[in-house]
């Protein structure tokens, strides 16, 4: 009966968003806490430096990292929108495949 | 300098980069040779014939690349370093293609709208193409020298990577894949498609020969530092008449319809083509075309000789396992491809 408590689903549906949060912030206190150091003791990030890039080419490839990455965002949101609106189950009614069917058996359970 | 079975560790580091980049030229060479004509082929059936012959085994070739990039990394790091520093913007842009060639094959079969379809197919052939030159233009540019001064700083201008040499290194690379990726699709299809794609293999191993051929010429002419150790080394120029009767061999089995046969000569073309580049390279990795003591060797780029020996245990482990692996993927998924409802 726990699953069919709408007020637990909303709940669960918000925490998917809870590990990537607590991925990100991992990050972010690995990346700022490192500073100065690349390799801590032994090399400074403002030494590591390439020398032959300058810093246009890397603002460039930054905003084209962004770009393209949020442009997959946007497809992926679209997309896995689509797929959980559709279901589990294939299109193509007619296809019996004994792996389908085993899936379908324990959805249906849910209901 | 530590040694293992009578060469020193650079040397055989050289070589397992050599081996995996090989390997990735054959492996993905076929998939982008199979982006590359996508646009060729004009019905909805046949591209998604062809998108699942390269289907269950695109990806696993691709990781070749990260393969011999990371050996590089690990290895020759200023290797690394001089080049994809000197080559920043070319590189980051062929990210983005692999990026875009990746997402458009699984993209394409998910929604059924017409301009859906037509937008990644345009993506993933166009993607396909510029992969295939950037991999060329590089190899052209590593091969002619670079401007590199003696602390392996990239000192020349950003568009020094675009010259005659390395497009037309550039240009042969898509053309050998293309016939290399419609041979294999030749393989894996039936019937009309099957007709079809004849016609393109024999259009597109034209189209290689001829650039082969002005290559060579180019080469001999006015490079003349890429043919300095064949030169001096007359008992090494099997390796040129090997590489040719392979060319030949691939329009032999054509003829025959033997199109495995054909596949493997066009391997054996492709590693004899990277052979000759090693030879004449060796011991250099990247020339500057500002002094010849600036460039990098296998042995003033290479990790310690500590780190090189640790490697090379697990490169030895690790890369026959990827080999097996990967030809059990091609087992796996031997015969003609059927689409069924898990397609692309």
């Amino acid at each position: 009966q726990l699953f069919e408590k709408r007020w637990l689903m909303r709940i669960f549906v918000l925490g998917v968003l809870l590990p990537q949060i607590a991925n990100q912030a991992g990050w972010f206190t690995a990346e700022t806490g490192r500073q100065p150091w690349v390799v801590y003791g032994l090399l400074r990030t403002s030494d590591a430096l390439s020398k032959s890039v300058t810093a246009h080419q890397i603002l460039f490839s930054l905003i084209l990292f962004t770009v393209v990455y949020f442009f997959l965002f946007a497809l992926f949101i679209y997309l896995l929108n689509k797929k959980i609106v559709q279901g589990p189950f294939s299109q193509v009614q007619d296809i019996h495949s004994p792996r389908l069917e085993e899936m379908s058996e324990n959805f249906k359970s849910i209901q | 300098m530590n040694e293992f079975l009578s060469l020193d560790y650079p040397t055989w580091w050289f070589l397992v980069i050599g081996a995996t980049f090989t390997g990735y030229a054959i492996l993905d060479g076929f998939d982008l040779g199979a982006g590359a004509i996508h646009l060729f082929l004009n019905k909805e059936e046949s591209r998604r014939i062809t998108l699942n012959a390269i289907g269950p085994v695109w990806d696993g070739n691709e990781v070749w690349l990260v393969i011999g990039g990371g050996a590089l990394f690990a290895g020759f790091p200023k290797v690394y370093a001089s080049v994809f520093s000197a080559f920043y913007i070319p590189f980051i842009l062929f990210l983005v293609m692999l990026i875009f060639r990746a997402i458009s094959i699984e993209f394409r079969s998910k929604e059924k709208m017409l301009w859906w379809r037509k937008f990644w197919d345009i993506s993933y052939c166009i993607s396909s193409i510029l992969i295939a030159l950037s991999l060329g233009i590089v190899l052209g540019n590593v091969m002619l020298g670079i401007r590199i001064d003696a602390d392996g700083n990239f000192a020349g201008s950003p568009l020094d990577f675009l010259n005659l040499f390395s497009i037309m290194v550039g240009v042969t690379t898509l053309a050998l894949f293309m016939m290399h990726g419609s041979i294999y699709l030749v393989m894996k299809t039936e019937k009309r498609l099957y007709t079809k794609l004849t016609i393109i293999v024999k259009n597109t191993t034209i189209f290689f020969a001829i650039c082969v051929l002005l290559l060579s010429f180019y080469t001999l002419l006015y490079v003349p530092h890429l043919s300095t150790k064949i030169k001096h080394n007359p008992w090494m120029f099997f390796i040129p008449v090997t590489m040719v009767l392979a060319i030949a061999n691939i329009t032999r089995s054509v003829t025959k319809q033997k199109y495995r046969q054909a596949f493997l000569s066009s391997a054996v073309a492709i590693s004899l083509l990277l052979i000759i580049i090693a030879v004449e390279l060796y011991p250099n990795m990247v020339l500057s075309s500002m002094d010849p003591k600036y460039n990098l060797t296998v042995y003033n780029a290479a990790s310690s000789q500590k780190s090189l020996g640790i490697m090379l245990i697990f490169a030895a482990i690790g890369v026959p396992l990827v080999a097996i692996y990967t030809i059990f993927v091609f087992w796996t998924f031997k015969g003609k491809v059927k689409l069924d409802d898990m397609s692309y």
